[in-house]
């Protein structure tokens, strides 16, 4: 009689099945597709950040370029290059996508769109993608047409370009060009 | 008899299996995180000299240069020739210092004695020139030269490199 009861209770313990309830499966899957999701995202910003910042090195380098051959371009001949700039009205953007040698002159400001083509260097180790473009404003527009002017011209220099997904992404440094 | 609560061998082999899937995908993540970190890292080294030996290279131009010398004077008007062996000259017409690289670091002074970049990373490709638009104009200095990491080729990295160009206006 005893003994029987027992087995019955032993039985029943035994029956009792030990699985997870639906409650305790959607809480996992919930929980851990949560943590999934943010990890994901989170290394895919960090590896877009990563390419924007290498590109920021490259674009950084072609702004500085271009303001320090600028700045050498006025202090040569700083009426020749206010002439330029002048003729121009009171602002206007120019694009600079090729290389800049020691033989270039104004004229390889180009009025031409500035497409994301890169800027050619030699030898080639940056990415093409970049535009590069240069911006100059008078600064005291009453002396637009004194040939002798000696108001300073700020030259806005923007290297743009174009990440993966086509988020444009720029580089962009001012620089005040006066005469000596 | 006493019931052992336990894993049974199914059970343990479909979680080794679920591991064995999700494990190398965290690394790889992680791996490509890393990697293009240490890009980031070397881009900057980079950078960082570059712009050192570029500052440096402009202050001293800047301040003790007249003309740049080859075998002759190179400043003229025709167009600028590309003469490895450069020395800049003062208002004095005394050797100044020149530029030059050995074993991939970028020398400066009347005998080349003080590096401007150090072993970290390889320079390569660097030009000094120098034009007059007219006779009567002062020289324009164009220095150039390439800054690459130093590191082992890898099948994975290419170490990154910048080209760096200068143009300064020769006042005195």
């Amino acid at each position: 009689m005893m003994h029987d009861k027992l087995k019955m209770i032993n039985q029943k313990l035994s029956n009792k099945s030990g699985g997870f309830t639906i409650v305790e499966v959607l809480i996992f899957v919930a929980i851990s597709s949560i943590v999934l999701v943010s990890v994901i995202s989170l290394s895919v910003t960090i590896t877009r950040q990563t390419y924007i910042n290498i590109h920021k090195f490259y674009a950084t380098r072609y702004a500085d370029e271009l303001a320090e051959w600028l700045r050498a371009q006025k202090e040569l001949d700083w009426q020749g290059f206010h002439n330029t700039v002048r003729l121009y009205g009171t602002s206007f953007t120019r694009c600079v996508n090729t290389a800049i040698t020691l033989t270039d002159s104004l004229n390889i400001l180009s009025t031409s769109p500035c497409p994301y083509t890169g800027i050619t260097t030699s030898p080639q180790i940056s990415p093409q993608i970049y535009s590069r473009t240069v911006r100059f404003t008078k600064i005291d527009n009453s002396q637009v047409d004194t040939l002798s002017n000696s108001q300073p011209i700020k030259a806005q220099i923007v290297v743009a370009w174009l990440e993966i997904g086509g988020t444009p992404y720029n580089v962009t440094i001012e620089t005040l060009l006066a005469p000596r | 008899m006493k019931k052992i609560q336990a894993f049974t061998l199914i059970e343990l082999i479909v979680s080794t299996i679920i591991i064995a899937i999700v494990m190398p995908i965290v690394a790889a993540m992680l791996f490509s995180i890393f990697r293009q970190q240490i890009q980031v890292g070397k881009m900057a080294e980079v950078k960082r000299q570059g712009d050192i030996a570029l500052s440096r290279i402009t202050t001293l131009i800047n301040s003790n240069a007249s003309t740049l010398w080859g075998a002759s004077e190179i400043c003229n008007v025709a167009s600028p020739n590309a003469t490895a062996i450069t020395t800049f000259r003062d208002a004095a017409g005394a050797n100044s210092f020149g530029l030059s690289i050995l074993n991939g670091v970028l020398l400066v002074g009347p005998t080349y004695q003080a590096s401007l970049t150090n072993s970290k990373v390889t320079v390569t490709n660097l030009l000094v020139q120098c034009r007059k638009i007219s006779q009567f104009t002062k020289p324009l200095v164009n220095v150039s030269f390439t800054v690459t990491y130093n590191a082992p080729a890898s099948t994975i990295d290419v170490n990154p490199s910048l080209n760096y160009s200068t143009f300064i206006l020769i006042r005195k």
